[in-house]
């Protein structure tokens, strides 16, 4: 159990602290409620680009990094289809330096031509690195705009091309601060040999003041209406082994249902023995390599499942065996019982290895603060320990099911 | 409400403290020696088998790690499914790594089921006999993975990089390739096993929730196997190859160009084989590295990132080259730019060797390398990377207790003298792959 503690400040912002006594440093983390979901489909990829934007100095801090390094410390941050998170890992000595840092940048960034136009050029190389220079580097362009048709699921984080980062302008960028990094929108965690006092006189002194007009992020963004017909593309790629991906949508985070796929996920394929592994590529050989995960987001779930062809196996065979997996555990099988114990068992024993892992344990309070249940942290081991077999099953084929299915197909660039 | 009190930037301390233990290696009554983490009630146990043989002792490529990553793949009792499938059950997970000097099995679970899962470790590794089947399929899984890796400029890169520099036979410089999975053979993998991965010449780290009963069962299951010893064995590889030594080998022509069709980005390694002479200018050197590309306020990033938007990522580091390094500066790079790239990098030795960085910087660099420092020994599992550091390098136990001193220590002008010794563009290997023509 973790005994944090929470509280408000009048401002809004929400703060979560945790303290662990055996640490020689704290980490403060940062969750604003602001990802690429809230961009339009004309200026894609700029959540992202702000993120990196947020390291450019604020009024008070020249240079955001080098403050940190001379403290001791060291940060980043990351950004995804719904949030953007940034975490500073400091020597518990200078951790009022995290606060005044963290709390600088939210209270008026240094905004300006020059270091927008620099981001856009490091962002662009990040986009080719990712995406053209490494196999199935389009892989998340073409699941999400094959997903999703309506919502702004429908891009990935780094955007539907480096174009729309190229074409970002100063106000845009301005406007976007504006909007979203106030502290109604935010969410910072403190964790580590720190007590609940000082936290709050810090969170007070350096927060405290942060006085800006603006509204929580209420996520209206336009929904995906169900899916109710198999999808299907073909695409080249750098990979010389060919692929098949299967994906489904599934619930979003907060439904117990999204632990359910999490889990079944694991059973189908989380381990060198699983059904996955066994059957389809060590004993048939259809696939050099083949993986399941389920993707559990804010607002939406994705199941993916792919195999990569072995030579001479074709892309049909390949989606025939995935499917027939898929769908062949059996609670009344005795290998898939024994398989979920150990899967429940696993996931107790990552628990408490994350128990360990304070900069782990920060984000994950803010991202489930922010999930509106900052609870389930302390429910998880029990949620799981008491999932049923028939439950896990039912909901993966529920989900799993050929009329709502998306496929592609990959093929070696010619 | 005022925000004045904001431009006064908070008090920081100088770190230049570490709060440790001795480290001690202790030995089980089997005679192996084992590293005690210190106990901690976090529920899980981290156990590792610790070998002092890797790389250096395979007689072809990827033998040593062939034959560790299999070693739970099944013998004569039970088929890897069995193996694998009761420590899934038991919620245990493992993982190897191969070094050049060493090879590591790490099994974590839960602490109650310690016993059962470390048993049943002991016991497959003892008796593994890498079945047929198994056998062939790693290397059809490894074989698709690296034919997808050879599709990047930076698999080319480096392994151009490493081949030239030490040469396509020594193992610094010595790549597998396809062609390589076509030879080896299980009974390849079971004369490594047999000279190199036995139970009796293991060490152990134990760390996390564990007690003295505990550490009495592991030391009955290798009762069967008492320890012959352990040291890391550096004979006959305590260098490069002859005459690659700084002072004696100025590499003439060493930009090697790798196009690749269909790449945006141009992929940058430069490698460069360094002996530093003793341990304070080691510490030199590692404070050198920062400054260059060490960490993201270095020269490289500020300037090429930062500054220029060439690169989303460029960074420089020592690899292990037995006691000495290769030093790699390895990047992504904007393909309009290149010259301008590496002549940048050029200017940023020239700098660094006829100027001293400045009071600031040095102490920024010292507080960052201090913080990163000591955060690397927080928590019940840290331990254990520290602990092999010492022993790959033969280093004294006590090393890290003065360390910290050690670098608070070093000047300005002994970074510039460890620049002015090591930092000559014509000492690096230059390999750009990818969008380049």
């Amino acid at each position: 159990m973790y005994s944090y503690n929470q509280f408000v400040l009048n401002n809004g912002l929400r703060v979560i602290h945790l303290e662990d006594k055996t640490r020689t440093t704290i980490v403060l983390n940062t969750l604003y409620n602001v990802g690429a979901r809230d961009e339009n489909d004309g200026r894609t990829g700029f959540a992202h680009l702000f993120e990196h934007l947020m390291f450019s100095g604020s009024k008070n801090v020249e240079v955001f990094d080098k403050e940190v390094e001379e403290a001791g410390g060291q940060n980043n941050a990351f950004t995804n289809n719904e949030i953007t998170n940034y975490y500073l890992v400091m020597p518990k000595e200078n951790v009022e330096t995290a606060f005044w840092l963290e709390s600088d940048r939210m209270l008026e960034l240094n905004i300006n031509e020059k270091s927008l136009s620099v981001q856009q050029g490091v962002v662009v190389e990040e986009f080719k690195q990712r995406c053209f220079n490494a196999p199935f580097g389009l892989l998340w362009h073409h699941i999400r705009s094959l997903v999703y048709k309506e919502s702004p699921y429908r891009w990935p984080t780094i955007g539907l091309n480096f174009h729309h980062v190229e074409d970002a302008k100063i106000e845009d960028v301005r406007a976007f601060y504006d909007m979203y990094y106030c502290p109604q929108n935010a969410i910072i965690s403190v964790v580590g040999d720190i007590t609940l006092e000082e936290t709050r006189n810090l969170s007070e002194k350096w927060f405290g003041g942060i006085n800006k007009l603006a509204t929580p992020n209420l996520n209206s963004y336009k929904k995906e209406p169900e899916q109710q017909e198999r999808r299907f593309l073909e695409a080249e790629d750098l990979s010389p082994n060919p692929a098949v991906f299967l994906i489904w949508r599934g619930p979003f985070f907060n439904d117990t249902k999204s632990l359910h796929l999490e889990v079944f996920s694991e059973v189908l394929g989380g381990s060198d023995v699983s059904p996955l592994q066994m059957e389809l590529v060590k004993n048939k050989k259809l696939f050099n390599s083949s993986e399941c995960f389920y993707l559990r987001g804010l607002g939406e779930g994705l199941f993916v499942l792919y195999g990569i062809l072995n030579p001479g196996v074709s892309h049909a065979e390949g989606e025939s065996a995935l499917f027939d997996i898929t769908s062949s555990l059996s609670a009344k099988n005795k290998d898939v019982v024994f398989s979920f114990d150990g899967v429940k068992n696993r996931h107790v024993t990552n628990l408490l290895f994350e128990a360990t892992q304070p900069m782990q344990l920060a984000q994950k309070l803010c991202y489930y603060a922010n999930s509106g249940d900052i609870e389930q942290i302390n429910q998880e081991p029990n949620a799981v320990e008491n999932l049923s077999l028939e439950d896990v099953l039912c909901t993966a084929s529920a989900t799993l099911k050929e009329n709502n299915v998306s496929v592609i197909y990959y093929h070696p660039k010619k | 409400m005022t925000h004045s009190f904001r431009s006064l930037r908070p008090q920081a301390n100088t770190i230049d403290t570490l709060k440790l233990q001795p480290l001690v290696i202790d030995q089980l009554a089997t005679g192996h020696p084992i590293f005690y983490g210190e106990p901690s009630s976090v529920g899980v146990v981290r156990v590792e088998l610790f070998w002092p043989n890797g790389t250096k002792q395979q007689s072809k490529p990827y033998q040593a790690s062939l034959a560790l990553d299999l070693l739970l793949s099944g013998d004569d009792t039970h088929t890897e499914y069995e193996v694998i499938r009761y420590l899934d059950h038991l919620g245990a997970s493992h993982s190897t790594e191969t070094h050049l000097l060493g090879s590591s099995l790490v099994f974590r679970c839960h602490k109650k089921y310690l016993f059962d899962v470390s048993r049943w470790i002991f016991t497959h590794v003892n008796t593994a006999n890498y079945p047929k089947s198994e056998f062939e399929n790693a290397v059809m899984i490894r074989k698709g993975s690296l034919e997808r890796q050879q599709q990047t400029p930076k698999y080319w890169s480096n392994r151009l990089a490493l081949e030239s520099l030490y040469g396509k036979s020594h193992v610094l410089g010595s790549h597998g390739d396809l062609i390589d999975y076509q030879t080896i053979q299980q009974s390849d993998l079971l004369e490594y096993k047999s000279k190199y991965l036995g139970l009796e010449s293991a060490m152990l780290f134990v760390s996390g929730d564990y007690n003295a009963s505990d550490v009495g069962h592991l030391e009955k299951l290798l009762v069967d196997f008492p320890s012959t010893g352990f040291a890391i064995n550096y004979s006959g590889m305590e260098s490069a190859p002859q005459g690659l030594s700084i002072e004696n080998h100025k590499i003439e022509h060493s930009r090697i160009i790798h196009p690749i069709e269909n790449t945006t980005q141009t992929s940058l390694q430069m490698v460069s084989h360094i002996e530093p002479k003793d341990q304070k200018e080691r510490n030199s050197l590692t404070l050198l590295n920062l400054v260059l590309g060490g960490y993201f306020g270095s020269r490289l990033m500020q300037i090429l990132r930062e500054e220029k938007g060439l690169t989303y990522g460029i960074g420089s580091y020592f690899r292990p080259a037995f006691q000495n390094y290769t030093w790699t500066i390895s990047g992504e790079l904007n393909s309009n730019h290149i010259e301008e790239s590496i002549q940048c990098i050029e200017e940023i030795f020239t700098t660094l060797k006829k100027s001293a960085i400045s009071p600031i910087e040095l102490y920024k660099i010292k507080q960052y390398y201090a913080g990163q420092f000591r955060s690397g020994f927080d928590g019940p599992f840290a331990l254990s990377s520290k602990i092999q550091n010492l022993l790959y390098r033969g280093l004294p136990m006590d090393h890290y207790h003065s360390l910290l001193s050690d670098i608070w220590a070093i000047s300005a002008e002994e970074i510039m003298e460890a620049a002015n010794n090591y930092l000559d563009p014509k000492s690096f290997i230059t390999v750009l792959s990818g969008n380049i023509h």
